[in-house]
């Protein structure tokens, strides 16, 4: 059956979100040596303090309890590169990390792919959706180099998603399910996260939910501007933050065996976690226990939804739309 | 003497070759759908042979669907003689290595990750010095990361112009450098699709185009950037017209010309 991947970045939310249906947890870890260092050039995408573990002592702690409820925890190392002048740092934690028992490194960089590969560490490897694997031939590239999953890109659609598991074996795949439908390529976009603290918010905010003054520099003008400037506020204003969901693919998903589906979402409020754990855990179990047709299981999904947020499913904040256009 | 290249992505944008070039770049690499035809890129190779010059195909991330486009146009160069192409797809990589050995393959830009956000510059003189550097550096320092590529027969990567610079040479390794365009970031939720249709404002998706690439280009202004970010298709790209003052100190090899942007 599908496992539902869940973030975690609290000791105390650990059981719970256990209970409200994690199968797995991913996780990151921020130290203040390398945050004061490397202010904005985050270790793994995420240079907030509270969607991170600020020390090994609290990752342990979390690893204690999610391993006595056979939950196993992967850890973020999934900045996009690190430059060799990082490596001295990497090479300490990766090998703190692996004594201490976490299951797996979620991994980007291919440098990093190719230390991990030279170790002979307990770790099994994991490429981040940055990893930008859009094909089974890039699937086989990261197999090839020693990943046992890979994370596949928010951008694919369900039927490019069921080609390339049709396409690989020997090798785990997942894919988004819920929150941060990001607009762009996560593996391709350079912009950075985090460049201060939330009180600058132009600096603070992803930049793709910056407002921008939009001018049409080619070929005819206000009509166009103006719808643009319309699509690119939708994208500004809620892409993140108003529960995108692709819960209706779970059917397919399941389907064609992929091992896990991802729910975004470190620093989230444990409140918020366990209510997108239980929304997904229902629906899974549905599939599971009611072996229903994909008609039925969408119905269900949609209603459960809006059961759930309070709200009607919208295409922009669909994960895979095609579940609603055909 | 640094190496010129044209790139264009359309055949059109021909009328930009001139005598200073040493090297036709065509292609794309940011969308499938705009692979170039078999013919379109017969043309091309023919062009390039008859001014003598050299010729590099470039290739966008694909699917299984783009895969399928890329490998016919392989088996097309690999016949007609030695080219180069560029990848920015790790499994474009894999299948030139296992069925098109005569082609020489160049790492393109998407995959070199080094942070291109213009806001940078609004904070820079204000970061610690090694986060400063993190920033003009990449991955390409790493030498069992050098040792890698050259053993899957990459010697050349690719690198755009960034305002926060670039730290240079790079040791082990060829360097092209993208003038004057710089992207940022790319997506296949293409916001430009439908943008002249009102009733697909809320659409955003993977969906058929009418290729409106081709037609428009925005500008997207924040009092946060010191460069205005421009939207093309799919991709956001800024202008940084400023060469490093001394080329081959910087160990740059080729200099690709964007007389517009390649989409």
């Amino acid at each position: 059956m599908i496992k539902l991947l869940s973030p975690v970045d609290k000791v105390e939310e650990v059981e719970e979100l256990v209970r409200a249906g994690a199968d797995e947890f991913y996780c990151g870890l921020l130290t203040p040596e390398w945050h004061s260092k490397y202010i904005a050039g985050a270790i793994n995408r995420r240079p907030g303090g509270n969607a991170n573990f600020t020390s090994f002592e609290e990752l342990q702690d979390c690893l204690d309890v999610a391993h006595s409820q056979v939950t196993p925890v992967y850890l973020t190392l999934n900045e996009h590169y690190y430059t060799q002048q990082q490596y001295p740092y990497l090479q300490d934690f990766i090998a703190r990390v692996a004594e201490m028992g976490i299951n797996a490194l979620i991994v980007a960089d291919v440098a990093v792919l190719l230390l991990l590969r030279e170790t002979d560490l307990p770790l099994r490897v994991i490429i981040s959706t940055g990893g930008t694997t859009f094909n089974s031939e890039t699937v086989k590239f990261y197999q090839d180099l020693g990943a046992s999953r890979v994370i596949l890109p928010r951008h694919l659609t369900i039927k490019e998603i069921g080609e390339i598991a049709g396409k690989v074996s020997g090798i785990q795949l997942e894919t988004f399910i819920f929150n941060s439908r990001c607009p762009n390529v996560d593996g391709f976009c350079t912009f950075q996260h985090g460049l201060a603290d939330p009180s600058f918010e132009l600096l603070y905010k992803n930049a793709c939910m910056l407002p921008y003054e939009i001018s049409v520099a080619v070929e005819e003008g206000a009509k166009l501007g103006q719808l643009s400037a319309r699509r690119q506020h939708i994208w500004e204003t809620v892409h993140v933050d108003d529960y995108p969901c692709g819960a209706c693919a779970l059917w397919e998903f399941n389907e064609m065996r992929l091992a896990s589906v991802k729910i975004v979402g470190r620093g989230n409020p444990t409140k918020r976690k366990i209510a997108d754990l239980r929304f997904l855990r229902t629906l899974v179990d549905n599939i599971r226990d009611g072996q229903p047709s994909r008609e039925e299981f969408r119905r269900t999904a949609r209603k459960k939804y809006q059961e759930t947020y309070g709200r009607p499913c919208r295409e922009y904040m669909c994960y895979y739309p095609e579940v609603m256009t055909g | 003497m640094t190496e010129q290249a044209l790139f264009i992505s359309r055949t059109a944008n021909l009328r930009y070759w001139d005598s200073s070039y040493d090297r036709l770049y065509f292609g794309n690499e940011f969308c499938e759908r705009l692979i170039p035809s078999s013919e379109e890129l017969t043309a091309m190779v023919a062009f390039a042979g008859e001014k003598t010059a050299a010729f590099t195909f470039v290739t966008p991330y694909v699917t299984e669907a783009g895969l399928r486009r890329l490998e016919p146009l392989f088996r097309n160069l690999s016949e007609t003689g030695t080219a180069e192409v560029v990848f920015n797809d790790w499994g474009v990589l894999r299948v030139l290595r296992a069925r098109y050995q005569s082609l020489t393959p160049v790492m393109g830009r998407l995959l070199n990750k080094m942070k291109r956000g213009p806001r940078l510059m609004a904070v820079i003189d204000k970061l610690p010095e090694s986060t400063v550097e993190y920033f003009r550096n990449s991955s390409f320092t790493v030498p069992r990361y050098q040792q890698y590529l050259g053993s899957l027969g990459v010697r050349r990567v690719e690198l755009d112009n960034l305002l926060q610079g670039i730290d240079l040479p790079l040791p082990n390794l060829e360097v092209s450098l993208y003038t004057p365009f710089a992207y940022v970031t790319t997506t296949r939720l293409c916001l430009m699709n439908g943008c002249d249709d009102p009733a697909h404002e809320d659409l955003v998706g993977i969906y058929p185009c009418k290729k409106e690439c081709q037609k428009y280009t925005l500008g997207m202004t924040s009092e946060i950037m010191p460069v205005m970010l421009i939207r093309k298709g799919n991709t956001i790209f800024f202008e940084n017209p400023a060469l490093p003052l001394d080329l081959d100190t910087a160990g740059i090899s080729r200099l690709i010309n964007q007389p517009e942007i390649p989409i």
